[in-house]
C-alpha cells in the first residue's frame, strides 16, 4: 500500500454516532485499499496533524452548540490565535457535521471546524455534509450521500491500485487483532501495572487505590443512593487541585460476565495472546498479554454498553440461522435505523441483552471478532470533592448510583457507579488517575467566588472551599439545591461549621420541602443585589456545576436577569456582559449527564 | 449600468455569451472606455473562450458578466472560480443571471443558490441580488426559452478578498500534477504547533471567538419540509410470522383497529428483537423452553 493512500478520520462524538460513522468511513476506506484509521480528536496528538495529507473530520454538535467531550481539548487548541495561517496548507480535508435541527445552533461545530481548517490553509475536498437527526430517516440520509461524493473525490485523487476492485461489503473484513490460545492453561499472573512512583498515574498505568470509606449520604428512604467515597492515594504521586477530575476504570458485573461466557460458550479461564493483524490497529495498551477471557470481560470489553449499528452488521456475517440473520441485516440497514433506535438506544438495551435475543448466532461468533464487535469500557470521570491541602493522601468523590427503569423489565444500572457502590473497603483496588478539569479557580484568595452547585454539582466546590478555608480565607458564596433538607443535603454539618466561622455563606433551595418547587436560581434572584455587587465591584468569579439538564441554562438566565436589573442594562448589554465574563473566565460552567 | 462602479485607469473585462454580439454591446463598451480613460483598458471576451484566453491571474479590476442579453450566461462554480482568479485582489464582479423565484430547476438557480456559489468560488462582500427590470417582450421570450414561468433577472455584486486566500503560491502547489509530493513542513509552523500541543490545558492563550467563524448563512436551519422520508408516518410493526392480525391490519392500511388481538403468533417466546410492537411480553428476556411465564403488574398496565 503506497504511502499516499492514507486517510485519517478524526471524530468528536458525544453519543457514539459520530464515532460509529468515523469507523465506518475507515472501514469503507480499507475496502478501497486505503490505509485508514478513526481516532477521537482528543486521543490524537494534534501536533501530528501537520503530517497528515488527507483528513476527514466527523463532528457532532451537542447542547447549545458545544463540542463533544472527546474533542474539547482539540477545540481549545485549534482556536488558538497564535496558529500560523499556512499551518495546514499540505492538507486536504472534508467535514461531516452531525447535528439536530430542533436545537437553536444546528451543526455549528462542524461548520466552525470546516471554516477554521480552511483558515489554517487546508484544501477542501468537498462541501461540508450536514447530517440532521430530525430527518425522518435519521442522519444517514445525508451521511450516505456525502460519503458517496467523498469516495468519488478520493478515488479520483487516489485511483485504486491497478487490477483491484472495491471490496464488497458482503465480505466480512478481517478482524482487528489476531488471537492465539495458550496450550497450557496455566492462569497467568495478571500484574497490576501501577505507575512507577516517579511517574504520574495515567490510563496505561493507573494507581490502584484502596477505599477508605464508602458512605451513603442520602437518607435510607430517599429515592436516590448517593455515595461519598474516599480513596487512599498514599504513595501514588498524584497531585491535584480544585476543579480537577479523577478518572476511574470500572469493571463489569460478574453476573453479566457469567451470562456472556455461557451464551458464547467460552471458558473464562482460557488464556490467549493478542497480536497485531493490521498496522492501523495498535494493540490495546490497557490489556495484558497473555490474558484470560475473564479478565478481558471484566476489565476491557463494554458488554453492558448499548451496541451500535455496526455490531449488527458484523454479527450478521456470522449468523447462519435464517430468522436471526435476516433480523440482524434489517437492523443494520439504512431502513432499519428507526427500528434499531427503538429496540436498543431508546431503552438502553445492553450488548449482552441483544446477544440473548440471538442465541443461534452467539456460539458462531469467532473469538477474534469480539474486539471488533464490542468497544472498550470507557473510564468514568468524577469531579474531585476534596482538597489535597485538607486531605493530602485522599481523593473524595460524590457519586449518584445510577439505576432507572425503561420498558425492559430488568432495571438499567450504571456500570461504574454500581460497581463502586458494591465495593467494601479493603478488598478490591480501584484503578484511577487524575486529569485537569474544565474549570479552574482563581489563585488570588481575596477574590470572591460564587458557586452554584445543586446535587452532586457540589463536588468541585467542596474541593475549592476546603482549600480556601485551610488558610482561613473567606469570600466563599455557595448556592446549593436538593430535594429535601433532611434527605439529600450533602455535608450539611461541614457547611454549618464554616458558616459559623464566617468563612462561608451558603444559600439553600430545597425543591420538595414546600408546595412550590424552589431551586437555586430562585435563591440567586433573591440575592440579586449581593451577586451584582460581588461580580461588578469585587470582580467575583462565578461557577455553575451539576448534572441537571436545564439547570445551567436556567442559572445563566437568572444571572442575566440580575445583571439587567441591578446593572440597569438592556437584554443586549447583559448578553455582552455575560460574554465578557466568560471570556475572562470569570463565568465557568461544568455540566455532566 | 449606473450601479456599476468603474473608475479611471481600471482594467475591465466584459464577458458575453450567446451566438452573436448585439448592438447595445458597443454602447456599453464605449461608455466603459470613456469611464476608464486612456490609461485604462476594456476587454471583451466570449464566456466560452475565457479558458483559452489564459488571462494572467490578478489582471482585472472589474469583471462584468452577462450584462448584455439577459439569460445567456449561467454562472457555474468553475466559471466563477476562473473569474475570481483573474481579478486583482479587492477586484469587483458584477454579474446578471436569470433565476427561478420558486424552486431551482435543471437550468435555473434560485437567488440564494447563486449567492452561495459565488461565495463558494471565493468571493466576499456579496451584495443582496438586485432586481433588473425586464421588458415584457424579453420576459415572455425568456419564460419560453427557459420553460419556467417564475423567473427574474438579478444583478449581484461581489468582491475578491483584499488578501489572497491561502496565498497564490499555495494554490499552485495544490494543483501540481506530481501526486502528493511530500511537502516539507515549515519548521516555524511545526514549532508553534508542538509548543502549543504541549500545554493543551493552558487556559491563558488567547482564543478566537468561534462565533466569528459563522456567517449569517450558517445560522440558517434546514427547511422542515426537506426532512421528510417521502412516505407516511412510522407505524406499528408486525412480527415476521404475525398471526395476531396486526400484519393484516397494516396491509389494509388500518392500524387503528386493535380488536381480536391474540398472542398465538409464535414470536412471543423470542426476544424483543422479534416481537410485535404490541406484544405483551416486550421488555422480558426470550423464554426458555418449558418456562412458565407471568406478566408483572407493570406490564399489565397499558401505555398511558
Amino acid at each position: 500500500m503506497s504511502e499516499d493512500r492514507k486517510l485519517l478520520v478524526l471524530y468528536g462524538s458525544q453519543t457514539g454516532t459520530a464515532q460509529d460513522i468515523a469507523e465506518r468511513i475507515a472501514r469503507e476506506a480499507k475496502r478501497r485499499y486505503f490505509s485508514a484509521k478513526a481516532i477521537a480528536l482528543d486521543s490524537f496528538d494534534v501536533a501530528n496533524l501537520l503530517k497528515e495529507s488527507t483528513v476527514i473530520f466527523v463532528c457532532a454538535t451537542t447542547g447549545q452548540g458545544d463540542p463533544p467531550d472527546n474533542m474539547k481539548l482539540f477545540w481549545k487548541f485549534i482556536l488558538r490565535k497564535n496558529l500560523p495561517e499556512n499551518s495546514l496548507s499540505h492538507m486536504k480535508y472534508g467535514v461531516l457535521g452531525l447535528g439536530d435541527s430542533s436545537y437553536q445552533k444546528f451543526n455549528v461545530i462542524g461548520k466552525k471546524i470546516n471554516k477554521r481548517i480552511f483558515q489554517l490553509g487546508g484544501e477542501t475536498l468537498l462541501p461540508i455534509g450536514l447530517a440532521d437527526d430530525q430527518h425522518e430517516l435519521g442522519p444517514d440520509v445525508v451521511v450516505d450521500s456525502w460519503l458517496k461524493d467523498l469516495w468519488l473525490k478520493l478515488l479520483d485523487l487516489f485511483p485504486l491500485p491497478p487490477g483491484k476492485q472495491i471490496l464488497s461489503d458482503k465480505i466480512c473484513p478481517p478482524p482487528k487483532y489476531k488471537i492465539t490460545f495458550s496450550s497450557n492453561n496455566e492462569i497467568p499472573h495478571l500484574n497490576l501495572t501501577s505507575a512507577s512512583p516517579t511517574n504520574k498515574p495515567c490510563l496505561e498505568h493507573p494507581f490502584y487505590a484502596e477505599l477508605i470509606s464508602n458512605e451513603r449520604i442520602t437518607a435510607k428512604d430517599h429515592f436516590q443512593d448517593v455515595r461519598h467515597i474516599k480513596f487512599n492515594i498514599k504513595g501514588s504521586n498524584i497531585s491535584y487541585k480544585p476543579g480537577d477530575v479523577v478518572m476511574i476504570a470500572p469493571q463489569n458485573n460478574p453476573k453479566t460476565i457469567d451470562s456472556f461466557l455461557h451464551l458464547l460458550g467460552l471458558n473464562g479461564n482460557d488464556v490467549f495472546y493478542l497480536e497485531m493483524n493490521d498496522p492501523d490497529y495498535l494493540l490495546p495498551t490497557t490489556l495484558p498479554s497473555p490474558c484470560t477471557i475473564r479478565y478481558l470481560l471484566t476489565n476491557y470489553l463494554d458488554i453492558s454498553g448499548v451496541p451500535r449499528r455496526y455490531f449488527f452488521k458484523l454479527l450478521s456475517y456470522f449468523s447462519t440461522d435464517e430468522r436471526e440473520k435476516e433480523k440482524l441485516e434489517e437492523l443494520s440497514s439504512s431502513e432499519g435505523q428507526q427500528d434499531l433506535y427503538n429496540y436498543c438506544n431508546r431503552l438502553k438495551r445492553t450488548t449482552l441483552e441483544v446477544l440473548q435475543d440471538f442465541p443461534q448466532t452467539c456460539p458462531r461468533i469467532p473469538f477474534d471478532y469480539l474486539f471488533d464487535l464490542i468497544p472498550p469500557l470507557k473510564p468514568r470521570a468524577f469531579s474531585i470533592a476534596s482538597s489535597q491541602k485538607a486531605y493530602p493522601d485522599e481523593i473524595h468523590i460524590l457519586m449518584a448510583v445510577v439505576e432507572y427503569q425503561t420498558k425492559i423489565v430488568e432495571p438499567r444500572r450504571g456500570v461504574c457507579s454500581t460497581w463502586l457502590a458494591g465495593i467494601n473497603t479493603g478488598h478490591i483496588l480501584v484503578p484511577l488517575w487524575v486529569k485537569n478539569g474544565t474549570i479552574s479557580f482563581p489563585t488570588d484568595n481575596n477574590i470572591p467566588v460564587v458557586m452554584v452547585g445543586p446535587g452532586t454539582g457540589l463536588a468541585p466546590f467542596r474541593s475549592f472551599i476546603e482549600e480556601r478555608v485551610q488558610e482561613n480565607f473567606e469570600n466563599n458564596y455557595l448556592f446549593f439545591g436538593c430535594r429535601n433538607k433532611n434527605k439529600d443535603y450533602y455535608f450539611e454539618k461541614e457547611w454549618n461549621e464554616l458558616c459559623q466561622k464566617e468563612l462561608l455563606k451558603i444559600f439553600t433551595a430545597f425543591s420538595r420541602d414546600q408546595e412550590n418547587k424552589d431551586y437555586v436560581q430562585h435563591r440567586l434572584k433573591d440575592n440579586g443585589e449581593l451577586i451584582w455587587n460581588l461580580v461588578e465591584n469585587r470582580k467575583a468569579f462565578f461557577y455553575i456545576a451539576g448534572n441537571a439538564k436545564q439547570m445551567p441554562d436556567n442559572v445563566t438566565e437568572t444571572l442575566k436577569e440580575v445583571i439587567r436589573e441591578y446593572g440597569h442594562m438592556n437584554v443586549e448589554a447583559s448578553e455582552v456582559y455575560i460574554k465578557s465574563l466568560e471570556h475572562s473566565r470569570r463565568l465557568q460552567v461544568e455540566a455532566w449527564s | 449600468m449606473e450601479s456599476i462602479n468603474v473608475t479611471k485607469g481600471q482594467s475591465v473585462l466584459v464577458l458575453w455569451g450567446g451566438n452573436q454580439p448585439t448592438e447595445n454591446m458597443t454602447d456599453v463598451v464605449n461608455s466603459l472606455k470613456e469611464k476608464v480613460g486612456p490609461s485604462g483598458r476594456v476587454q471583451l471576451e466570449h464566456v466560452g473562450r475565457l479558458n483559452f484566453a489564459k488571462h494572467p491571474d490578478s489582471s482585472f479590476d472589474v469583471v462584468l458578466s452577462g450584462v448584455f442579453q439577459p439569460g445567456v450566461i449561467s454562472h457555474t462554480i468553475e466559471l466563477l472560480g476562473e473569474v475570481c482568479a483573474i481579478l486583482k485582489i479587492g477586484g469587483k464582479l458584477y454579474l446578471r443571471e436569470i433565476i427561478s423565484k420558486s424552486n431551482p430547476t435543471q437550468e435555473l438557480k434560485t437567488a440564494d443558490n447563486l449567492c452561495r456559489e459565488i461565495k463558494l468560488s471565493g468571493f466576499i462582500d456579496i451584495l443582496q441580488p438586485s432586481l433588473v427590470p425586464l421588458s415584457d417582450d424579453d420576459k415572455s421570450a425568456l419564460i419560453k426559452s427557459k420553460n419556467h414561468g417564475d423567473i427574474d433577472l438579478v444583478q449581484v455584486e461581489a468582491s475578491k478578498p483584499s488578501y489572497e486566500i491561502g496565498s497564490s503560491t499555495q494554490l499552485k502547489l495544490n494543483f501540481t500534477t506530481v501526486p502528493q509530493a511530500k511537502q516539507e513542513i515549515d519548521p516555524q509552523v511545526a514549532k508553534v504547533w508542538t509548543l502549543n500541543s504541549n500545554d493543551l490545558e493552558d487556559n491563558d492563550i488567547e482564543l478566537l471567538d468561534s462565533d466569528t467563524l459563522l456567517d449569517p448563512e450558517d445560522l440558517k436551519k434546514p427547511d422542515p419540509s426537506t426532512l421528510k422520508a417521502g412516505c407516511g408516518p412510522t407505524r406499528k410493526k408486525a412480527c415476521k410470522d404475525c398471526t395476531c392480525g396486526l400484519a393484516e391490519e397494516l396491509d389494509n392500511g388500518d392500524d387503528t383497529k386493535q380488536s381480536n388481538l391474540s398472542s398465538a403468533c409464535g414470536s412471543c417466546y423470542l426476544g424483543d428483537a422479534f416481537r410485535c410492537s404490541s406484544c405483551p411480553y416486550l421488555g422480558m428476556p426470550a423464554f426458555k423452553p418449558g418456562e412458565k411465564v407471568s406478566l408483572s403488574q407493570r406490564q399489565m398496565k397499558a401505555d398511558a
